[in-house]
């Protein structure tokens, strides 16, 4: 270990949790780099707190290793992992005054006290905490006991910090704050983060890659703009807000970069770079988000195909209007596509009972191999 | 008009404040008359006298200034404080251990054991101590184990009819009164500081004297309180294993009642005891209330 190399590289290889029959977490090979962001994100249940757990000491894998910079931390007990950990609850003692909290890390090296206190005071600064030393813990806000918790993570140089749902118990204008606040200092500090919660908007807000997590396995990692865009699953199209899931199978290249599906709803274009790696006949779904689709109404019998590379006719369901955005579904086919339309006044004032042509572009939307399906509803969430 | 409305209303309202006084009388007056009154008549008696086997209803310090006048009464009594120091002392290390230990166990084997803590409180105090009695005597279990371990050659009487007696005795009978207390306060740890204190580098002796041991300090406390106040109090057990040599404060008040029939004098040497046994009630409740936990 050399001065230089403040955080590290952290390897989970093939890990998995059982109790019993019960699968937890299964065979899951991640990696995060040194001075990532990397958030784990998935339902309650998804086993997303296991794996922090299993990283920082607290659960023993049933198999599998945890390699902190090529060695294999595995076996090795909670106090002599070079991580710390930012508890949901924060954990903060308290029989033990904010600057002992934070302090603490330091005691148990055996530190002298006026060392000590003279970074304890330095880390409360970093978290904009000056002056609340000698409170307790029980005298503290939630969003100041957060930050107490923070710093006393952060005292110890880690590097790595695992946080658990850090800003579950704090209220919604509170917990946007911490979040521009957590990422910040993540850069200033240079530490590795690994972030655990449910919560997807944070997830995309913060994340320098996110780890989609479902029932025990990882449905995807990458950057927040890829996995909300190019989702490559049924689950994580429908996690990040609503999606259209269209089954069907590939077809041919009409033209260069240009790719047609043959799907329930009829024939469909789809571009180049969406569908990379895919043979001809091999059944996909393509996924559209209602931000990308748009209503055209049906002057006539007409039959023009417009701007838009896909156009379907359909008739409108039903309309949400819930202030700056309303939700337009349409039955076209079979099937039910859902538009979410800006609500302006020059936008199609569309009624039910409307023949309207939902259209978008071929570029838009994600391909996911084979028959898709909406796997996540947000009610299911609560069970 | 309003005018007959309103008056059922303040009517209505004088009878419910009278069922409410009644309700509280219940709550708070029952206690009182069967806790207060007998205390408050042992505390009148102890400023009478009897003379010539005539109980003599003058107010008089005489009770007290006997006793402190008395070398053997106040040898007694500070003997009897002493003892119970050191039987309180002997039970929290051996009941914090015990506590500690059996937190530690998990599900089934845990509450199991916290039962078979419970269950000797609900037996006779009296069964109890003739079985410690058995044990502790020339011929007990203890003399014929140390023997079979070969620390001794012959029985030893050395444990029984004594003060040792009364120490070992008292120490068995109460330690449940230690661990109980101890155990609660280690079960309301949360996991999770425990965990915090590893994570920020801790060993486990670390997170124990520091996070564990603190955290716990008010069963302890309170362990400590209940073994104190009932070793100083008791008669049963040195009456029954304390032999002549192993004469206690309990005792001595228990003869001026059972023998000499001096109650007067018997009253306030109870009235002293339990001047002491408030004294450390006090103290415990002022050790116990941590600076943090109610703010």
């Amino acid at each position: 270990m050399t001065a230089e190399t403040k955080s590290g590289r952290l390897v989970l290889h093939g890990v998995s949790k059982h109790y019993g029959t019960t699968r937890v977490l299964d065979g899951i090979d991640l990696s995060v780099e040194s001075g990532e962001f990397l958030t784990i994100l998935g339902p309650s249940g998804s086993g997303k707190t296991t794996i922090l757990r299993m990283i920082g000491g607290f659960t023993e894998p049933t198999s599998g290793s945890i390699l902190f910079d090529e060695v294999d931390v595995t076996d090795v007990p909670i106090h002599r992992r070079p991580f710390n950990t930012v508890f949901q609850d924060y954990a903060l003692f308290p029989h033990m005054t904010v600057v002992q909290n934070v302090g603490y890390g330091l005691r148990v090296r055996g530190l002298r006290r006026r060392e000590i206190e003279t970074r304890a005071h330095e880390v409360l600064a970093l978290v904009a905490l000056e002056g609340l030393e000698q409170r307790y813990p029980a005298q503290l806000s939630g969003g100041q006991k957060q930050r107490v918790a923070l710093a006393r993570a952060l005292i110890c140089e880690p590097r790595l910090i695992l946080l658990d749902e850090p800003l579950a118990a704090l209220d919604a204008e509170l917990r946007r704050r911490m979040q521009q606040f957590l990422k910040s200092l993540q850069r200033r500090v240079d530490i590795t983060f690994i972030y655990v919660t449910h919560d997807q908007e944070e997830a995309i807000g913060m994340s320098d890659r996110i780890c989609v997590i479902n029932h025990g396995v990882i449905e995807q990692v990458g950057p927040p703009l890829e996995v909300y865009y190019r989702p490559r699953s049924g689950f994580v199209a429908t996690f990040f807000g609503d999606n259209n899931l269209i089954n069907g199978r590939v077809v041919e290249r009409t033209e260069p970069g240009i790719w047609r599906l043959e799907t329930g709803l009829g024939p469909i274009t789809c571009s180049d770079d969406l569908l990379s790696g895919y043979e001809e006949g091999a059944p996909v779904t393509l996924a559209v988000r209602p931000e990308a689709i748009g209503l055209r109404a049906v002057v006539g019998a007409g039959t023009e195909a417009g701007e838009a590379d896909n156009a379907l006719r359909g008739t409108v369901n039903r309309v949400e209007f819930s202030g700056p955005i309303s939700e337009v579904t349409v039955q076209v086919g079979e099937q039910t596509l859902l538009a979410k339309m800006t609500s302006t006044v020059s936008a199609l004032p569309v009624q039910p009972g409307d023949a309207v042509r939902v259209t978008w572009n071929s570029g838009d939307g994600a391909i996911i191999a084979g028959d898709a399906e909406h796997h996540y509803r947000p009610d299911e969430e609560s069970t | 008009m309003s005018g007959p409305g309103l008056q059922t209303t303040a009517a209505e309202r004088t009878r419910e404040r009278g069922a409410e006084l009644l309700r509280l009388a219940l709550i708070f007056g029952l206690p009182a008359v069967f806790i207060v009154i007998p205390l408050v008549t042992f505390l009148i008696y102890s400023f009478w006298r009897v003379e010539d086997g005539q109980l003599v209803r003058e107010f008089g310090l005489g009770n007290y200034v006997e006793f402190l006048r008395s070398d053997s009464y106040r040898f007694v009594f500070g003997r009897t404080l002493f003892m119970s120091l050191q039987v309180t002392a002997i039970n929290l290390v051996l009941g914090y251990a015990a506590a500690l230990f059996i937190s530690q166990r998990r599900g089934r084997t845990k509450y199991l054991m916290v039962l078979a803590l419970i269950v000797p409180l609900l037996m006779s105090y009296i069964i109890k101590i003739y079985a410690m009695r058995g044990l502790l005597g020339t011929n007990g279990q203890l003399n014929q184990l140390l023997m079979a371990i070969g620390l001794l050659s012959e029985p030893s009487d050395l444990f029984l009819f004594n003060l040792t007696a009364v120490r070992i005795t008292l120490s068995v009978v109460l330690l449940p009164f230690m661990i109980l207390p101890i155990f609660v306060a280690l079960e309301r740890i949360p996991a999770s500081f425990l965990h915090a204190s590893a994570d920020l580098g801790a060993s486990p002796w670390q997170t124990f004297r520091l996070v564990t041991l603190p955290m716990s300090l008010p069963g302890a406390v309170a362990g400590a309180m209940f073994c104190y106040v009932l070793a100083s109090g008791d008669f049963l057990a040195p009456e029954l294993v304390g032999g002549t040599r192993g004469f206690t404060y309990g005792r001595a008040v228990f003869s001026q009642f059972g023998m000499a029939f001096n109650w007067p004098f018997g009253a306030a040497l109870s009235v002293i005891l339990l001047g002491v046994a408030m004294s450390v009630i006090l103290l415990a409740g002022r050790l116990a209330r941590s600076r943090w936990a109610d703010r």
